[in-house]
Order: C-alpha cells, then sequence, then structure tokens
C-alpha cells in the first residue's frame, strides 16, 4: 500500500484532532475557572432559562416559609397578650389582697 | 463600533438554539449532493453519502438525541469535510481537468493538458469544505460549552 494514498485522512484528521484539542481544552480551561470563581452568570440562554427556574422554586419556598413564620408569629402574639392580660389580672388580684 | 463588534461576537460565541443545527444539517447535505459523482476517482460514492448522512443526522438528534452524541456527530462531520477537502486538493489530477486516453507504442496511457492551477470552481468548492468544517468544530465546541455549562448549574 502506497503511503500516499492514507495522505488525505491523516492529514484530515490530525488537522481536525489538533485544531479540536485545542478549542476543547480551551473551553475546559474556562469551565474549570467558572467553577473555581463560583461564577453564577449564564453564557447560554437554555442555562439561564434553568437558573431562572430554580430561582423561581427558591422564591415560592422562601415565600411560603415567610407566610409560615408571619402565622406562627401571629399566633405568638396572641399568645403573648393572653399571658400579659393573665399577669396584669393575677397583680390586681394581688393588689386587691 | 467597537461595543457593536463585541456584543456580536459574544452573542455568535455564545449562541444556542436548534435554529443553526437545523441551517448547518441542510447545507451538509446540500454541499454534499454538490460533490456527488463530481469525479469519481477522486470522491467515491460511499463517502459522499457517508457525509450526506452524517450531516441529515444532525437534526434528528439536535430533537431528540443527547447533547454528547451531538458533539460526537458533528466531529465525524468535520472530520468528513477535512477528508474530503484535502482529497480536493491533493488529488492528481484536479477534479475538473480533462484526462484523456492515448494510444503510445506502449499501449494505451492517459493524458492530461497539463493543467498547473485550480479552477476558480475548484477553490470556490474548497472554501465550501473550509467553512463546512469550520462550522462543523464550532457547533461541536459549543455543544461542548453548553454541556459543561449545564454540569456548572447542575
Amino acid at each position: 500500500m502506497d503511503y500516499q494514498q492514507f495522505l488525505p485522512v491523516i492529514i484530515a484528521v490530525i488537522g481536525s484532532a489538533g485544531l479540536w484539542g485545542f478549542l476543547s481544552q480551551k473551553a475546559k480551561l474556562t469551565h474549570e475557572k467558572n467553577m473555581k470563581d463560583g461564577a453564577t452568570v449564564a453564557q447560554f440562554n437554555e442555562t439561564l432559562k434553568e437558573q431562572v427556574e430554580g430561582l423561581v422554586r427558591k422564591v415560592d419556598k422562601l415565600s411560603e416559609d415567610k407566610e409560615k413564620l408571619l402565622l406562627e408569629m401571629s399566633d405568638m402574639k396572641a399568645s403573648l397578650a393572653e399571658a400579659n392580660l393573665t399577669i396584669k389580672h393575677l397583680e390586681e388580684l394581688l393588689r386587691a389582697r | 463600533m467597537i461595543t457593536g463588534l463585541n456584543r456580536a461576537y459574544q452573542q455568535i460565541s455564545n449562541d444556542n438554539g436548534p435554529a443553526q443545527l437545523i441551517t448547518y444539517s441542510f447545507w451538509g447535505v446540500i454541499v454534499a449532493g454538490m460533490f456527488f459523482r463530481v469525479d469519481p476517482s477522486c470522491f467515491p460514492d460511499w463517502l459522499i453519502i457517508s457525509w450526506g448522512a452524517a450531516s441529515a443526522a444532525v437534526i434528528p438528534i439536535t430533537i431528540w438525541g443527547s447533547k454528547p452524541l451531538l458533539k460526537y456527530t458533528l466531529l465525524l462531520d468535520t472530520v468528513f469535510s477535512a477528508y474530503i477537502l484535502t482529497l480536493l486538493l491533493m488529488h492528481t489530477p484536479h477534479t475538473q481537468e480533462f484526462v484523456y486516453s492515448i494510444a503510445t507504442l506502449e499501449g494505451r496511457t492517459t493524458a492530461s493538458r497539463g493543467m498547473t492551477h485550480h479552477s476558480i470552481s475548484e477553490w470556490f468548492h474548497a472554501l465550501a469544505l473550509v467553512w463546512m468544517s469550520f462550522h462543523s468544530i464550532y457547533l461541536a465546541n459549543l455543544t461542548q460549552r453548553q454541556i459543561l455549562e449545564k454540569k456548572r448549574f447542575s
């Protein structure tokens, strides 16, 4: 077999592999840098959409938690008011004695 | 002007969505068809059909396939385009060169007009292949960056 017969395929594979290696390495380095820096900016609309969906879920959960806390706080306020009233009543009873 | 150029560069390098992958796939099939039987001694039918099939496969893979599969299909397409480009540039006689069969004292042999340069049409065919190679590798790189970014946010 004449080696010249394989020369075009060798050139094509080596050329493509070289260019791909460079681009792939560059993408990996950027990815690693972003991971290390904790970058939160999305490059693509697709990931941005996913990020927004994730944030919406977080906001929903936070609103739900806030509502629960507000309800618990109002219950506690009511209990406190009730306790204050009892204390005042007891104080008045003591003074009356 | 610089800001506009920079914005355009950012938009191109971070563009996503299936539109350009589908356009690329159509052009891949069209360009493969343009090379079909142009010179069977230079480009065997199986090679052109495989190249066209690899380009055509980009559409269903974009819609239903996974990102890594799409990346490897695009890389395969890059190798096909680059291989056909090197064949076009290195093949002797040139693809559009007229070759004559002549009878000599030693028997029947072939002769050409001694065309030493590639024709303008050939250069544009080569340019189409250069474009297809760079476009497919750019799309493969874009897909790889999307995969990596998805990992970063998951």
